[in-house]
């Protein structure tokens, strides 16, 4: 997998929580992803064609995610309701789109599906593509989530 | 008016609003056609509407209230997640109120808000 593809998600990813959310996210560093398990209570996953085809998924603890999405809307969040779903899907889009654009400016012409939104202990994400998965642990003042990354050779 | 299919969106961008001292009734629908359905009832001072919306869309409400003569002069801010401000200008070739791309922040709104309805 090209490297390069990694870095605009990464950005994307600080970039969309700072801006959406006010929430300050720090990077851990990226790992080789061996089981397909989310490291999260409610993941969203999203298609992209193009140069190469492969996917992204965001994986959020619960205490992240509430935070999040309080942030966006200015009030306490308690559980995850459907909105919380909606919004892990709109962060979905959000953050890939904003890579996309990224990786267009890097002449990397890429398009990107519907997102679609997991939850339950222990689910699993299923990336488009066979090829390794590079995951980005991130942490916030609420707990952390995880970014991965995959596309084929 | 604020047309979004998603809730959360809806409430995020009322709550900017609100932060940046809208103070009037802010209707909201789920899509472009709930949107049109409400302007044969009233008018409205604005419109924020996503681009990708089930039934009718952003672009084609958009157009259909341009097309109006009862709601043509209707600021429109159109917003999305998926495609960049120079792809929909290159595609549309057409006027445009104005076009957000998300993420933005609050400031980036509120300065769109203002060039619209300044130019009113």
């Amino acid at each position: 997998m090209n490297v390069e593809f990694v870095n605009p998600f990464l950005s994307a990813t600080l970039r969309v929580l700072e801006t959406m959310a006010s929430v300050e996210a720090r990077p851990g560093k990226p790992f080789l992803k061996k089981e397909g398990g989310a490291q999260g209570d409610v993941s969203g996953i999203i298609g992209i064609t193009g140069p190469t085809n492969g996917s992204m998924s965001l994986s959020f603890s619960r205490k992240c995610i509430l935070k999040i999405v309080a942030g966006m809307l200015g009030e306490e969040m308690a559980e995850i309701t459907d909105d919380i779903k909606d919004a892990v899907g709109e962060l979905t889009n959000m953050i890939s789109g904003d890579a996309r654009n990224e990786l267009g400016q890097k002449g990397y012409q890429f398009q990107i599906a519907l997102p679609t939104v997991i939850t339950g202990l222990n689910h699993e994400i299923r990336h488009k593509c066979n090829a390794p998965t590079i995951a980005i642990p991130f942490d916030t003042d609420a707990g952390p989530f995880v970014v991965e990354v995959s596309f084929e050779n | 008016m604020l047309v979004d299919d998603l809730a959360v969106i809806r409430n995020m961008l009322k709550r900017q609003l609100i932060v940046l001292g809208a103070d009037g009734q802010i209707d909201e629908a789920e899509d472009g056609l709930q949107a049109w359905n409400l302007l044969q009832e009233r008018s409205y001072g604005l419109i924020i509407a996503d681009i990708a919306m089930p039934h009718i869309d952003g672009l084609e409400l958009q157009r259909r209230v341009r097309h109006s003569s009862q709601h043509r002069d209707i600021p429109i801010l159109l917003i999305s997640g998926e495609v960049s401000e120079q792809t929909v200008a290159a595609d549309l070739q057409s006027k445009l109120d104005d076009f957000l791309t998300k993420p933005f922040t609050t400031e980036t709104f509120e300065m769109r808000l203002w060039k619209m309805l300044k130019q009113e």
